[in-house]
């Protein structure tokens, strides 16, 4: 057993249980399966029938939620205090004795498709879920491919496949649990947590390993659809992921664009008024990290903010953050940091997160380790990831194909 | 000691109005780390077909939008960077019915969140180069929305049915209607229905209640913003016709793979007395794993995406199922939806399925207010619908007093007529034309 974190609020409501596999879709032999194994777990098991399940989760006011990763799914339940023990209990039994009815599969996996189609006619998702990863990783490669497969590949899933899945989901376990646990109510649940857990070690296998992606400079990579909508645009930053790269890469992702304050909101929202979707985010799969930088304009307005962006992305690699500026994205980060506490199912995120990237799961740490970068830090590491780093563009809408593509390699050789 | 002016204490929840008429409600949360800041405004969509001349539709949500755009003290850049530093989570929504600004922060930087606000509130500023600039990005949001065919299925059909209603526009307006919008309307507006009397305060969080109140007292008694010039509650919500059974059908072909349908029809408001008992029924047809639209569309493989909506106000509420579906299955879908809600029309409500979902209803309730800031949202949202204070407790309360008579003769008179308006967008079925099935009572 790997271990589980426990951790207390007092000040919580609910409590959210999650159990973490080192099994995610870049490890899928037909993508997507890991996902559908997911969503059909909840269709009932050895000891608990469909209904079962909803009525001890969803009946309480709780929720049962899933999620796969490329590199590690997950499994967890935001429940009422009271049901937590019982919870535990049904995550561990649909985990290990699922039932796996070919008819369910064949619904998941029908929901799935249809999941991609609907993916697929909204721009901005299909920009954020589908082409942003195939711009950095490559189409082919399992980092590049979305986490539920596409129609082709879900057509191939049967039980046999399932069953396959299934025996190589539980890898590495380990179990998390946030909420307002009262000291006796804790050695009870670390107790049956022990015990939960014997069951996952009989069904353990080994960790699969994924062929590393060779990722090609400057990609870009275009879907013109919807040609009376808008333009989406996502530039990636990506580069190796280190201990310290991760709150440098937090702290440079909240200057160009996770708040109101931010270069991008205000350069391309609020002077230029060329979009209203604006932002920035800090996206981790394996060994890579990625900045995504996006926006929606409109067709005419595309080239201008494609500039634009290069620019502010660009600037911070040529000059030191000014020290206002830095002060102020240091305390937005820090304050922010504090907001996801009064939430079992956000705190129990952080955790996860912070655990799976080889970061302490003590929350404390993250304040420390934000307070630690300093601007020459930051331009030190832009400097590396101008040598070492990879640039890509991921655009969908309505826009003209060659336009863009030539105005893409200019812009790269001016700047 | 709670001060004299207090009016009402309701179980955790304080009232008070200041001598200008801001009215303030506080919920301190005991070990709470954040609080949420919401100012919320008698000011929406409803309201804007009262107001000037031609259309201004939109108008609201372009007010949100100025909102945050300076003060004689700070540019709109200081703003920005003032919240940021407190790291705030700092948004705004227009409804049809309210409108509300609020701000996340963490407990330890209410007071000057606090004092953030009252400047915004009290100071506000239009500069003509950024209003422009704003109606741009307010252009660009309206086709963001555009080119998301879920969302356009679920306004186009409450649209349609609301016809000749104040609830017949969207809330964000046209391109053409946010375009004629001036900046003296956006003025003439803003002062009008955006002042204190027409507002409520809600702050709920970690915070100590004492001094909360002190330090709000002391920061906005003195502010005084212009008194209203407005009607307090939004033109009333009377439907064209009598209610009769039909179904009207409208829609818009799209080139997508798959067709969005959204069926819409009106049930009782919040001003009726079988409102809450509304909400049962509500629980029972959609959204968790355990309600019928779930048992019966998505877990039988119909489909992945069904939802039942439910919005209330005052005179009426608007109800509304969407689903996706290839358009092979749409017209299935369609019809396996109205054998359900034949089903529920026809069904006897018995003690044990309201009791379990009264439960169900009050796990859910906990959990969604476990974040102060959706307590709040939640609270303000109450208030403006309800037109009164309405804490967790006295919420549980009314909920428990729900009998199953009440849920019978609320599901009956919700049902007893069923108007619908059906759109679908996207690709549609040639030749579909939704209608009752030969079994329906209406």
């Amino acid at each position: 057993m790997q271990g589980c974190i426990i951790k207390s609020f007092p000040n919580l409501r609910t409590c959210t249980l999650g159990i973490v596999n080192y099994h995610g879709s870049a490890h899928d032999t037909v993508p997507g399966s890991t996902q559908v194994l997911l969503q059909t777990l909840t269709r009932g098991s050895k000891n608990y029938s469909e209904q079962e399940i909803a009525n001890i989760i969803d009946g309480t006011g709780g929720s049962l939620f899933s999620a796969t990763e490329k590199t590690f799914s997950f499994l967890g339940a935001r429940i009422q205090p009271k049901f937590v023990l019982k919870s535990l209990d049904l995550l561990i039994d649909i985990l290990t004795s699922p039932n796996l009815d070919p008819e369910n599969i064949e619904i998941e996996k029908q929901n799935l498709i249809q999941v991609y189609d609907q993916i697929n006619a909204h721009p901005l998702r299909k920009m954020l879920l589908m082409e942003a990863d195939k711009a950095i990783f490559g189409p082919d490669h399992p980092f590049g491919r979305m986490v539920i497969g596409n129609p082709e590949s879900l057509g191939k899933i049967d039980a046999q496949i399932m069953k396959e899945t299934h025996s190589k989901l539980i890898v590495e376990p380990w179990g998390l649990a946030v909420g307002n646990f009262p000291r006796e109510f804790r050695d009870e649940l670390i107790k049956a947590f022990e015990e939960n857990f014997l069951c996952l070690e009989k069904k353990k296998t080994e960790k699969l390993k994924i062929p590393s992606p060779k990722l090609t400079k400057n990609h870009i990579i275009t879907s013109p659809i919807n040609p009376n909508g808008n333009v989406y645009l996502c530039l990636n930053l990506t580069t190796d992921v280190t201990k310290k790269s991760i709150s440098l890469a937090r702290f440079s992702s909240s200057v160009l664009g996770e708040s109101f304050g931010s270069r991008m909101f205000s350069e391309l929202r609020e002077k230029r008024g060329l979009g209203y979707l604006v932002g920035s985010s800090l996206n981790l799969v394996d060994k890579f990290l990625t900045i995504r930088c996006y926006l929606e304009t409109s067709p005419n307005r595309v080239i201008e903010a494609l500039e634009a962006l290069l620019k502010i992305i660009f600037d911070l690699g040529l000059n030191k953050i000014p020290i206002k500026e830095f002060r102020t994205t240091r305390d937005f980060i820090l304050g922010n940091l504090d907001l996801s506490f009064d939430n079992s199912q956000m705190i129990m995120s952080r955790i996860l997160n912070r655990q799976i990237y080889g970061l302490s799961p003590n929350l404390d740490e993250s304040y420390r380790e934000i307070k630690d970068v300093t601007p020459k830090g930051i331009l030190d590491w832009w400097k590396t990831f101008r040598d070492n780093g990879n640039l890509s563009c991921a655009v969908v809408g309505n826009f003209d194909e060659n336009e863009l593509i030539g105005k893409w390699e200019s812009l790269l050789n001016d700047l | 000691m709670i001060s004299r002016n207090v009016f009402e204490v309701i179980d955790e929840l304080t009232l008070f109005k200041l001598e200008n008429n801001l009215k303030i409600q506080l919920v301190p949360i005991p070990e709470g780390r954040t609080a949420l800041f919401a100012m919320g405004f008698y000011a929406g969509a409803l309201y804007e077909k009262g107001f000037g001349q031609g259309s201004t539709d939109g108008i609201s949500h372009l007010v949100e939008h100025m909102f945050f755009k300076g003060t004689p003290k700070l540019t709109t850049k200081q703003v920005n960077e003032e919240f940021s530093k407190l790291g705030a989570d700092l948004n705004a929504y227009t409804s049809y019915d309210h409108t509300v600004y609020y701000a996340k922060v963490p407990s330890r930087h209410l007071e000057r969140a606090s004092e953030l606000w009252k400047d915004l509130l009290t100071n506000k500023m239009i500069d003509t180069s950024e209003f422009n600039a704003e109606k741009q990005v307010v252009l660009q949001e309206i086709q963001l929305y555009d080119d998301m065919p879920d969302y356009k299925a679920s306004t186009k059909a409450r649209e349609e049915h609301f016809k000749g209603t104040p609830l017949e526009h969207s809330i964000l307006g046209t391109i053409d209607s946010v375009k004629s919008i001036t900046k003296d309307m956006l003025q003439e507006y803003s002062t009008n229905y955006y002042t204190f009397d027409n507002a409520i305060l809600t702050i709920v969080g970690g915070f100590d209640l004492e001094k909360q109140e002190r330090n709000l007292r002391a920061l906005f008694s003195d502010s005084i913003n212009s008194p209203r010039n407005s009607p307090l509650f939004h033109p009333p919500i009377t439907l064209r016709t009598p209610k009769n059974s039909k179904i009207t059908y409208f829609n818009e072909s799209k080139q997508l793979p798959l067709t969005y349908v959204t069926l819409n029809w009106d049930m009782p408001g919040t001003n009726n007395p079988l409102f809450f008992p509304l909400l049962v029924l509500n629980t029972f047809i959609g959204n968790s794993r355990t309600s019928l639209l779930y048992r019966e569309v998505i877990s039988k493989g119909l489909t992945s995406t069904c939802r039942y909506g439910f919005e209330p106000f005052f005179d009426v509420s608007s109800s509304s199922i969407m689903f996706v579906s290839s358009p092979e299955k749409t017209k299935m879908i369609f019809e396996r939806i109205l054998d359900l809600l034949i089903q529920v029309y026809e069904m006897r409500v018995t003690s044990d399925l309201v009791k379990r979902i009264q439960n169900e209803i009050w796990g859910d309730y906990q959990t969604e207010i476990e974040d102060p800031a959706n307590y709040g949202i939640d609270l303000t949202q109450k208030y403006f619908k309800l037109r009164k204070s309405f804490p967790a407790n006295v919420f549980l309360t009314q909920l428990n007093s729900i009998s199953t008579d009440d849920v019978q003769k609320a599901k009956d008179q919700a049902l007893e007529e069923l108007n619908l308006t059906v759109y679908a967008t996207g690709n549609i079925p040639k030749d579909w034309e939704p209608s009752f099935p030969a079994t329906a009572p209406w």
